[in-house]
């Protein structure tokens, strides 16, 4: 479903030219969960910035449902972050002082989405908060907040999950109830795309890819994350 | 709709979090839109007093004065006069059947004096039908007659200030029959008027009226006549009878139409002047006030700038899940505009107010129309467009990943 052909991304011009991703290969099929590791300046976050629409590629290819991502223009990539991908944060997830109904449907109000009021409630029952509807975004705690961003990521029914360090700002404890979400999330067939530097966290995922400047490390699959479903 | 709906209720939500700031930022548009409200509000009372007391002296009123305001070539005509030959020639029904009456008017300022007071006022010599050209009501007594006039009796009708000047000893029911010494000859007061209110410029209650031909012969000693005073028998035939005045008038004294040494004009005219000076008035003025407007906007701006800053990464969240950059700009492009037209109706009531006191000291009666306040509505939301567009083209342009890693 996802593929990358040789993708590069280049940032700066001339001798002062640094490529942060340097010819990238990678088939990811529908319903997998994958983490992408590294260290900081390994072009995880240049990688994520891509398969999540963000940005475009300096090189290569990036087909996603079989549509070339890189010759969109601006307008074009909007909506189809909107409609293609969800993203989930490590901060600052939610629109200050707004209600987690309102956090939930932006996504869907942007997208002209019919029957939003109950796509929202069933998202959010998803996440097991539909109590907290009402509630305003700085009245809930860490895990709430990213469960609601959880919530959000799915309402447009997305090709892929891109989270972004989603547990950085969170507890072990909650760390692990927001993981145990995506996993199920991934059970129920969503394609989930993790990127984190905590080996615990990517050891959710079935299938951990390592890079390393800028160029695939290591692409195994992970024969522990069968214990911890 | 949805979306505008949600729009809405954050911007409500931002501007009531940061109630002080939200306050602070549109000062500038409250003071601009109450000053230009105040001013359109005061002139437009102004106008109206003006027009009402032109109105009172009939809309069917032509006068004729002497002179023209736009003169031949040196020498054509020197006796630029209208007097008692002229007058006669107008008053005559077969020669214009469409004029009701005509009354010479000999107007001058004279020395008034009572029993102990003194003022100077405008003195009117007319004729005994002048109330069927101008609408004066008598409060006591009686308009002086066509045997007064005949015979040049000294008798005046007082307007109700000269009466409260000069005689404010005698008992209202003692005035008729009082003495007035106008240039050191005696009148005896026959009428009492009643009150007219000032006429925008000058105080209508503060007049005197005699025949015409004492105010000739015997006070001001002339024989030529500030103008003579003319009502048709029908509004409608004004414009057909100053035509006709023209031409025939032009033909009585031998001289061609465009050499005519005198000017017929109508109350519509001193109507449409004087409602061109006011309303000249009250532009420049509400111009002057409407630079504040300007300097508010810049302030707009300001906090725009600052709250697009402020409000970086939120704007990078919302890119990342599909805000297009018309979503970002319609967005802060409605939240300055809610500011400045929340700043507008601050400014409308301000402004109300401060017509309607400033009114109660000048005399004015201040009129608030629904046009003054739907154009105070929209001159604030424009400011909100034109000022707060450039924030809101920042905010649409960022770049969606330095936005979510602004720190």
């Amino acid at each position: 479903m996802i593929e990358l052909k040789n993708v590069t991304k280049e940032y700066g011009e001339g001798e002062n030219a640094f490529q942060a991703l340097k010819g990238i290969e990678l088939d990811i099929a529908k319903g997998e969960f994958i983490s992408i590791m590294g260290p900081s300046g390994s072009g995880k976050s240049t990688l994520m910035n891509i398969l999540g629409a963000l940005d475009r590629p300096t090189g290569g290819q990036y087909l996603l449902d079989g549509q070339d991502v890189g010759s969109l223009d601006d307008e074009e990539l909007a909506e189809f972050r909107n409609k293609r991908v969800g993203f989930i944060f490590q901060q600052f997830n939610l629109l200050p002082r707004t209600s987690v109904y309102d956090n939930v449907s932006l996504p869907g109000l942007y997208g002209g989405l019919p029957q939003l009021d109950r796509r929202v409630k069933e998202v959010l029952e998803k996440v097991n908060l539909l109590d907290k509807i009402q509630n305003k975004s700085n009245q809930l705690s860490g895990g709430q907040i990213q469960r609601v961003a959880i919530a959000r990521a799915l309402v447009m029914e997305p090709s892929i999950i891109m989270a972004d360090e989603p547990t950085g700002n969170l507890d072990s404890k909650t760390s692990h109830e927001i993981m145990e979400i995506l996993q199920d999330l991934h059970a129920q067939g969503n394609t989930i795309i993790l990127i984190t530097h905590e080996t615990d966290i990517a050891s959710y995922a079935k299938r951990q890819i390592r890079l390393k400047d800028g160029e695939i490390f290591s692409d195994s699959n992970n024969k522990d994350s069968d214990s911890k479903q | 709709m949805k979306k505008i709906r949600l729009i809405i209720k954050l911007a409500v939500v931002g501007i009531i979090t940061n109630k002080v700031r939200s306050f602070l930022t549109v000062l500038g548009i409250v003071i601009g839109i109450a000053a230009v409200i105040a001013l359109l509000a005061l002139g437009q009372g102004a106008q109206l007093a003006i027009s009402s007391s032109i109105n009172s002296l009939g809309s069917n009123l032509i006068g004729i004065i002497p002179g023209t305001t736009f003169r031949g070539p040196p020498g054509t005509s020197t006796n630029a006069e209208i007097g008692q030959r002229e007058y006669d020639y107008i008053n005559s029904a077969t020669r214009f059947p469409t004029v009701s009456a005509a009354s010479p008017v000999i107007t001058d300022f004279a020395t008034l004096r009572g029993a102990e007071e003194e003022i100077f006022a405008e003195v009117n010599g007319v004729n005994s039908n002048f109330t069927e050209i101008q609408s004066l009501e008598l409060e006591q007594g009686r308009f002086f007659r066509e045997a007064d006039v005949a015979a040049s009796k000294n008798v005046a009708v007082i307007g109700p200030d000269v009466a409260a000047e000069l005689l404010s000893e005698i008992q209202s029911d003692e005035i008729l029959g009082q003495e007035l010494i106008i240039r050191n000859i005696p009148f005896r007061v026959v009428g009492l008027l009643k009150s007219r209110g000032s006429a925008g410029f000058s105080n209508q209650d503060l007049e005197v009226y005699i025949p015409y031909s004492t105010a000739s012969t015997k006070v001001f000693n002339r024989d030529n006549y500030s103008q003579i005073l003319i009502s048709v028998n029908d509004a409608k035939l004004s414009d057909a009878t100053v035509i006709q005045l023209e031409e025939k008038l032009s033909a009585f004294k031998g001289l061609e139409l465009e050499d005519k040494d005198f000017t017929v004009y109508t109350s519509d005219d001193i109507l449409a002047t004087a409602s061109t000076v006011t309303s000249i008035f009250t532009t420049l003025l509400a111009s002057i006030a409407a630079i504040s407007l300007i300097v508010g906007g810049i302030g707009i701006s300001n906090i725009m700038l600052v709250s697009v800053t402020e409000r970086t990464r939120e704007i990078g969240l919302r890119k990342a899940i599909g805000a297009r950059e018309g979503d970002i700009l319609s967005q802060f492009l409605l939240e300055s505009v809610m500011l400045t037209v929340l700043g507008g109706f601050i400014g409308i009531a301000l402004g109300v107010l401060l017509a309607v006191g400033v009114g109660q000291l000048a005399g004015i009666q201040a009129q608030i129309s629904f046009d003054i306040v739907a154009l105070a509505t929209s001159i604030s939301a424009l400011v909100g467009v034109i000022f707060g567009y450039f924030p809101a083209f920042k905010a649409a342009k960022l770049d969606p990943i330095s936005a979510l890693r602004f720190e």
